[in-house]
């Protein structure tokens, strides 16, 4: 299952928006009909940019919500403030919903569409969220296996110490859907821990057990690998040239394998026996992907796990100018303040590119060295270090990075041309 | 950065300043005496360098000794142009300082900090040079990072060369340093020369450093205009027309003179054509991405 569109109204700080996202195999239609190179580089990406408070987040929320609107009423989801508060006339009712492709995966023929709507009504002082849509998803409200795959990570995940994670009386209290996405909605909940699930299946299954180690070490970033063995309960990191555990590790590498490690759960949950995780499909959400993520990384972990899961279609929020230049102006929606005090969508404009990714770079002026967004700076200095101490390729890498964002690769070098050469052979 | 040719010795140095302000150097010479008596900087009555700053403009072409940027002319540009003291008359602080972005660190040490600085080259006029302010109120303010131990006062700039050594490099006068020997660059990138060793190349990177030569974005602009302009000469050169040919040879040479803004990167630039030229047409075509960051429509 992948998301082709989002539609929402009233909801939160918006009064209406519109989104068209990219996935696995998606056709260059209307919607993207103006973008110049396709396939995207990164044809599974997108990516939500945004100011704290713009309300990229409301966009994760709403395909969630969107999403289980169908077992919303026994999921343990309880809606609050999602109606948008105005200051003149009075608004009772907020509208999401999503355009699905289904897959063989959710029960149906590969291709299938569906649409997902929810309206969210105000009595008094409480919010119901009511289900609109007639399809019949009978998947969807199996539990135990891999169909309408989707997840999300809200800003506050951590995984639990392994007490807190008594996976039978999670259960109690989320559907499991529901708990996929829980931690949009709510700040205190934990997510599963590798080490809460992944000893078992060293032994019960270890095709599968070897495939996560696997997939983890692909979504790590280089510098760090993890072993697969335990020590008194704490799995084992290879950090440089230390054995760690988990709990040693920074807190960049804990924020990001608390919720990759959540995912991997849900996948290993619901893929059929026998079958390639890498080859689920299913939509993942991560509010903040750069949160703790120090600038080197931030260049590599959209690419990372972007390729590393290429079936998967993901939708991230961020405020980092270095996230976005890897990607392209396909896979970006900015959301700014627009008139009248809501939020507007909409995709860099086509003739301002550069300039635009330019103006992102500089809307925090650093001060002395340079106009650009401190992390980049610190990016750049990092390469023009390297450039100094004569790295081959660094300057050139330098040039290209400080050229407007570097968010498109630099063309293939040309030949040189007989002017040139003949300056060259000239005594 | 450059040393301006020919380098002046002192005794030139003193005939320019004489021809200036033919009152100036008795003026100087009094106001240190009172200095050295003192044991410290003082000047309840205002400075006097400014008067012959021109006398440095002209002698840099305008350009910051440090960055060679082009800064403003003598009728109407002075402000632009601070005079810089090498070694700071008040104070000594140290450097690289805690809070400096980016941050640096050595694995040497480099000096000590001390509340009197060089006092009494506060009127040394081979103690000065102009520089934009970007590199003398932001960046050299009281900093002057040396490897050992501070000479003792008050000693003469050549023995203080001899009895402590820099790790700035000081590009001006047969007393400086000659920065072509220590720092080349690699497209619009500051690189430490490959031939310098040692003490010399602890002096490239530390000079790199301290002035950001590499992190701030007016100077990379700079130097990459240098090189499209550069560049777009070298086209000319084969024009069919003849003039046009010679017009270009002539600007060719400008490009590359004292006078030119990032003078030390167009002839790195122009050396890297001939050592390696598929490199510098890549270069070449970074620049041209740089400078224009537009979208590249398909053709």
């Amino acid at each position: 299952m992948y998301v082709r569109h989002l539609e929402i109204r009233d909801l939160r700080a918006f009064r209406s928006a519109a989104v068209d996202l990219l996935y696995p195999g998606r056709e260059q239609d209307a919607a993207f009909e103006e973008v110049v190179r396709w396939p995207v580089r990164l044809p599974n990406v997108n990516v939500f940019l945004g100011n704290n408070g713009s309300g990229k987040s409301t966009l994760l929320d709403a395909v969630a919500l969107a999403l289980i609107s169908p077992l919303v009423s026994s999921s343990g989801y309880r809606p609050q403030s999602l109606i948008r508060r105005a200051s003149r006339g009075k608004v009772d009712t907020a509208e999401m919903a999503v355009d699905l492709v289904l897959h063989e995966q959710d029960g149906r023929a590969d291709g299938d569409l569906a649409r997902l709507a929810a309206r969210v009504e105000r009595r008094g002082a409480i919010e119901f969220l009511n289900p609109m849509s007639s399809v019949i998803l009978d998947r969807y409200f199996e539990e135990k296996d891999s169909s309408f795959f989707f997840v999300g990570y809200g800003a506050s995940r951590r995984a639990e110490a392994l007490s807190a994670n008594d996976l039978a009386t999670r259960r109690r209290a989320r559907a499991v859907r529901y708990e996929r996405v829980s931690t949009l909605f709510e700040d205190h909940l934990a997510l599963v821990p590798l080490n809460a699930w992944l000893p078992g299946w060293a032994i019960e299954n270890p095709g599968r057990h070897k495939q996560v180690v696997t997939l983890l070490n692909k979504l790590l970033p280089p510098g760090v690998t993890f072993t697969g063995e335990l020590e008194a309960g704490e799995y084992l990191y290879n950090f440089r040239s230390l054995v760690v555990p988990y709990t040693a590790l920074s807190d960049g590498y804990r924020a990001y394998l608390s919720w990759v490690g959540d995912l991997l759960y849900h996948l290993c949950m619901g893929a059929p026996s026998g079958s390639k995780l890498v080859d689920s499909r299913g939509v993942i959400m991560v509010d903040e992907i750069d949160l703790h993520i120090h600038p080197a990384w931030q260049r590599s972990i959209i690419p990372t796990l972007s390729r590393t899961l290429k079936n998967m279609q993901f939708i991230f929020t961020t405020h980092s100018p270095l996230v976005v230049s890897t990607i392209e102006r396909a896979n970006i929606y900015n959301v700014e303040m627009g008139p009248r005090a809501t939020p507007k969508v909409s995709r860099p404009a086509q003739e301002t590119f550069g300039l635009s990714a330019d103006q992102i770079l500089r809307s925090d002026v650093f001060g002395l060295d340079s106009t650009r967004d401190p992390e980049f700076a610190e990016k750049l200095r990092t390469l023009s270090r390297a450039a100094e101490q004569g790295e081959s390729g660094a300057a050139l890498a330098f040039l290209r990075s400080a050229s407007a964002g570097g968010g498109e690769p630099p063309p293939e070098p040309s030949a040189v041309p007989d002017w040139f050469q003949k300056f060259s052979d000239r005594s | 950065m450059i040393r301006h040719q020919p380098p002046l010795a002192r005794a030139d140095l003193e005939a320019r300043i004489d021809a200036r302000a033919p009152a100036w150097r008795a003026e100087a010479a009094k106001r240190t005496a009172t200095f050295l008596t003192a044991g410290r900087f003082a000047e309840p009555n205002g400075s006097i360098w400014s008067d012959i700053k021109p006398v440095y403009m002209q002698l840099q072409y305008n350009k910051c000794i440090y960055c060679e940027r082009v800064l403003g002319a003598e009728l109407t540009g002075k402000a632009e142009h601070d005079v810089e003291h090498f070694r700071p008359k008040g104070q000594v602080k140290t450097w690289p300082y805690a809070s400096r972005k980016p941050s640096v660190s050595y694995d040497f040490p480099t000096g000590t900090p001390n509340k009197t600085g060089y006092y009494w080259l506060a009127y040394d006029i081979e103690n000065y040079a102009c520089s934009c302010k970007g590199c003398n109120s932001d960046r050299k303010r009281d900093y002057f990072p040396i490897l050992g131990p501070r000479a003792a006062a008050p000693t003469d700039i050549v023995s203080l060369n001899k009895a402590e050594q820099p790790l700035l490099l000081f590009p001006s006068g047969t007393i400086g340093d000659d920065p072509a020997r220590f720092i080349t660059f690699l497209g619009v990138v500051a690189q430490v020369h490959p031939a310098a060793k040692g003490v010399d190349r602890l002096r490239a990177q530390v000079t790199i450093d301290f002035f950001s030569l590499n992190d701030r974005e007016e100077l990379l602009a700079d130097r990459a205009r240098v090189i499209r302009e550069l560049a777009s000469k070298m086209r000319q050169l084969q024009d069919k027309d003849p003039a046009w040919r010679a017009a270009a040879q002539q600007d060719l040479e400008q490009i590359l003179s004292d006078a030119s803004p990032q003078a030390a990167c167009a002839r790195a630039y122009a050396e890297l054509v001939k050592t390696d030229v598929q490199k510098a047409w890549e270069i070449y075509q970074d620049v041209q991405r740089y400078l224009s960051p537009g979208p590249r429509r398909p053709r």
